[in-house]
């Protein structure tokens, strides 16, 4: 019986790391919740900044995903949630055009051109939001395009209790 | 020189040109910046360092790297910056805690079971 241990200790190894294979990847665990919102030196391409709180929305012309949640931040912006984008790695004129064909739900547009203030912001890809809460302090960070639901569950709510202090 | 090894030569030399970026003037600088590219995980692309990735973020933070060393930062200062933003992962080497000690001692804790497994087996086998 012996003899064959060796091949069931190789089998079970092989299974292990087949099924490891082959699960999806987890997301990633760390958000940047509870950091300060670092310094953003970017030039305004439209509009003005609000004061906080708001939503920081960091998009670029040539990401899909960011055309998917287009018209949910166009919806949180009309109830009053005041909405400011980063465009990300994209020119002015990119930025502009799809402004022209999409619309524009921003209160203010900051331009990113390098790719800089994405890092300082910890961003692994765009679409990335974050709630900037009174303080400056970031109280939300999603990863990944906003849905109806998330924007409902974990982003309103935020707006809704500031408005009541 | 055959086929094979002339294609082998010319990819070397096409992933380096990958790597043209704006390096920093001091060399000694640079070379702290190329050994924090080997302690950075690149967080878009699955188990590839900063060095070796030619991913657009990572490209972006080998410049923050840069930037900060061309500022005087610490090492330690650098790293923690990247910790902060992106977690542990984003550091290649895990540091020791209680929940990744399985993760440093489980491999020499292997080696030290095979080894006593296999002189316990040879002693056997001659005794």
């Amino acid at each position: 019986m012996m003899r064959f241990l060796p091949v069931l200790v190789f089998a079970c190894l092989a299974c292990g790391l087949a099924l490891a294979l082959l699960k999806p990847a987890p997301e990633p665990e760390h958000r940047m919740e509870g950091n300060a919102l670092p310094a953003l030196d970017l030039p305004v391409l439209t509009g003005e900044m609000p004061q906080p709180p708001y939503l920081l929305n960091l998009f670029a012309s040539w990401c899909a995903p960011c055309l998917a949640e287009h018209p949910y931040l166009a919806k949180v912006a009309a109830l009053g949630v005041p909405v400011v984008g980063i465009g990300w790695k994209d020119s002015a004129e990119n930025l502009n055009a799809w402004f022209a064909q999409h619309g524009n739900p921003y209160r203010a547009v900051l331009h990113d051109e390098q790719g800089r203030a994405g890092v300082d912001l910890g961003i692994r890809g765009v679409p990335e939001s974050y709630v900037i809460g009174k303080d400056n302090k970031i109280l939300y960070h999603q990863m990944g395009p906003l849905t109806p639901e998330i924007l409902a569950d974990e982003i309103l709510p935020f707006f809704v209790e500031q408005k009541n202090e | 020189m055959n086929k094979v090894s002339i294609f082998l030569v010319s990819m070397f030399f096409l992933a380096s040109a990958a790597w043209a970026e704006t390096t920093l003037p001091d060399a000694a600088q640079e070379a702290r910046a190329q050994s924090l590219f080997h302690l950075l995980r690149c967080v878009v692309c699955e188990g590839q360092a900063l060095a070796e990735s030619r991913a657009e973020l990572a490209g972006e933070m080998r410049t923050v790297v840069r930037e900060f060393i061309a500022q005087g930062q610490s090492d330690e200062a650098i790293l923690s910056y990247f910790r902060q933003r992106y977690g542990d992962e984003v550091i290649t080497k895990p540091p020791l805690r209680a929940d990744t000690y399985a993760l440093w001692l489980a491999p020499p804790a292997l080696i030290l079971v095979a080894l006593a497994g296999l002189i316990f087996y040879r002693q056997r086998r001659s005794g």
